[in-house]
């Protein structure tokens, strides 16, 4: 007798015990969607910037402009040239 | 009361056993028809590109990189001022108002305006708030040193299927390799549409593509195709090539052409330009093909330096046709010394005499003329060597002074390099290791190909160009106080069965410094009009390049 009535108290705390840990988990995951968007939004925005940071300083840095840069601002190519008999200090290995 | 007990337990344990029956039917019997329409239902496959990889010089600059774009599309069911956009857009996107309004007049939810577009554009046309265009962001290829290697590089265009794919040049050689793999995600959504999860399939993983470094060095490329569009402008010739390379590890430091293209906007230009005119042109090389033939004379011993030449007196007749020097002079017993400084024919016919047919073609073939090279580029040809049995008199004597006979560029500047290299000749390579995305390196290492000549031969045949540099007809060019090994070229162009007498190939192949070289460079001009010869045209611009060269590398005069 009494093991039947423990076994049904049991399994019908289960069934609240399940059912309720199946609303927490549902209510949890509905909002999980506009979070995950958002990140994945902001992800995609700094991965653009980035790349868009890298073309600025790609084209920045490229010989094309800094010849173009330079004559814009006058330099002129050197017609005297000499070289040191050795290398540079700062450009020793 | 246990009945009551019984019956409720009785209940409960049918209840579940119906529920675990159910379970089992959904989920094992009916599991994949189910799982297929629940993917319908709540999932999209999004298709995930890979970053193509970087192509980048030696200092580590990326000179193809990836960048962001749009494309710019409408849709014209919600558009309600048509007019206003077609006026508005079209100077922006250039794009003329008649495609505009064509693309405008479909019945269509989604019409493509056009791709490529950038930042800037995009927020120029956001801030005119227009109703019904939107943007779709897109990866494209970036040069950001513009047209500079234009041919090395190649392009990206798209493939039939209108996915990218590299063409030409190393974009095409190497195409597998940049591009990487597609993968595919499942993006499983909510019941308004918004994702919940992200899933990447397990068999379809998006795998960018690799790096590759190349050994062309940035700023010899640049100055290289500085000089050589001076130069072209200066000579009025019609185009122009100059290649340098490292003799030791057969690493290319610079490859230019002209005329050019620029690969962000090759579509604008004719298909012509895009073959590298350095691994697909053939040339006969005229004299700066002296030096091969004059190094397998000297190590087989059948002439020495101060051997004298017992046929060059006058024009040489073999075979019927009379052959001349360049400038109609003649040195009777001239010595190979100065059959090279004088660029002298008949000497040179002496030489390819005393050589004969067989050795002829096997020290040509040793020094790779008529094989490919196999430099990592696409489209490189090599014209064969006749065979043997094809061979008459005439052709051995012409191709002792480099006529009758066709090389590439890159051929060329190859065979030459082993003179450089005490002998051997290296495999030249244009990339120096590939960068997987993973971080590993995988290093090309240099490669020997043949050593036609020993380091003795190699050492002889060195001072007898220093001395043609110093002392021949391109004298008045060269840098006072440095010891550069070198030969001019004049080729005349075959048309029609008999030589162009006005239009020539000039050509100028040399190494620097002589006794320890930094650097082996071509240069050719291609019909230039203030002179036909190479002493006067393609000979300054090389020496032009080469000074700068010396003073990139620091190396002072050592005379």
């Amino acid at each position: 007798m009494k093991r039947f009535k423990l076994l049904i108290t049991f399994l019908v705390l289960v069934i609240v015990f399940l059912s309720v840990i199946q609303v927490v988990v549902s209510n949890r995951l509905s909002t999980t969607g506009p979070l995950f968007s958002k990140i994945e939004e902001e992800t995609n925005f700094y991965k653009k910037e980035n790349l868009l940071l890298s073309e600025q300083f790609l084209t920045a840095s490229s010989l094309n402009n800094i010849a173009l840069e330079a004559k814009a601002l006058g330099f002129v190519e050197g017609k005297t040239k000499f070289v040191t008999a050795s290398l540079p200090l700062a450009l020793r290995q | 009361m246990t009945w009551r007990y019984r019956f409720i337990f009785i209940f409960f344990l049918f209840s579940f056993g119906l529920i675990i029956f159910r379970l089992f039917y959904w989920q094992v019997v009916k599991a994949q028809e189910l799982s297929v329409l629940a993917e319908y239902q709540y999932s999209g496959i999004v298709k995930m590109l890979p970053n193509r990889g970087e192509i980048q010089t030696s200092d580590n600059f990326p000179i193809a990189a990836n960048k962001v774009s749009y494309l710019i599309f409408a849709n014209p069911k919600i558009i309600k001022d048509k007019k206003r956009i077609i006026n508005e857009i079209s100077p922006i996107i250039d794009v003329d108002k008649a495609s505009i309004s064509a693309f405008l007049s479909f019945d269509k939810v989604w019409v493509s305006l056009k791709s490529g577009i950038d930042d800037k554009t995009k927020k120029n046309i956001e801030a005119l708030n227009f109703t019904g265009i939107g943007f779709e962001q897109q990866s494209s290829r970036f040069y950001p040193e513009a047209s500079l290697a234009a041919h090395l590089l190649g392009f990206v265009g798209k493939n039939e299927t209108g996915a990218d794919k590299g063409y030409f040049g190393l974009e095409g050689y190497y195409d597998r390799l940049l591009r990487g793999k597609e993968g595919y995600a499942v993006q499983i959504q909510d019941a308004l549409g918004r994702p919940i999860l992200s899933k990447m399939s397990d068999n379809s993983v998006t795998v960018d593509g690799s790096s590759i470094k190349l050994s062309i060095d940035r700023s010899i490329q640049f100055l290289a195709e500085q000089k050589l569009k001076e130069g072209i402008e200066m000579y009025g010739a019609s185009g122009g090539m100059v290649g340098i390379m490292d003799p030791k590890t057969g690493g290319m430091l610079a490859m230019a052409s002209f005329p050019t293209f620029t690969p962000q906007d090759y579509q604008d230009y004719s298909e012509d330009l895009y073959k590298n005119p350095f691994v697909t042109n053939t040339f006969e090389p005229g004299s700066t093909f002296k030096p091969l033939v004059m190094s397998g004379a000297l190590e087989e011993g059948l002439v020495k330096p101060d051997t004298k030449c017992p046929i060059c007196g006058g024009p040489v007749s073999v075979g019927g046709y009379d052959l001349h020097t360049w400038n109609d002079k003649y040195y009777k017993d001239t010595n190979m010394i100065d059959v090279i400084k004088r660029s002298d024919n008949t000497g040179m016919v002496f030489v390819a005499q005393k050589l004969g047919v067989d050795k002829m073609i096997d020290y040509l073939t040793k020094f790779g003329i008529g094989n490919l090279t196999n430099i990592d580029l696409q489209g490189e040809v090599a014209p064969s060597l006749k065979p043997k049995n094809a061979w008459y008199a005439v052709d051995l004597a012409t191709t002792g002074f480099g006529q009758g006979i066709s090389v590439t560029p890159i051929g060329l500047l190859d065979a030459f390099s082993a003179i450089a290299n005490r002998g051997k000749r290296m495999e030249p390579h244009v990339v120096s290791q590939v960068q997987s995305p993973d971080g590993k390196i995988a290093k090309i290492l240099p490669k020997t190909v043949d050593t036609p000549i020993s380091g003795k031969t190699a050492k002889i045949m060195t001072e007898m160009l220093v001395n043609a540099v110093n002392n021949g007809e391109a004298s008045w060019a060269r840098l006072k106080g440095y010891r550069i090994a070198g030969k001019t070229g004049t080729a005349s162009i075959p048309v029609k069965g008999h030589y162009d007498p006005t239009k020539t190939i000039t050509s100028f192949i040399g190494f620097a410094p002589a006794n320890d070289p930094k650097f082996v460079m071509l240069v050719i001009l291609d019909k230039p009009t203030t002179s036909i010869y190479g002493a006067e045209t393609a000979a300054p611009v090389f020496f032009d390049i080469a000074k700068d060269l010396l003073l990139y590398y620091g190396i002072s005069p050592s005379e």
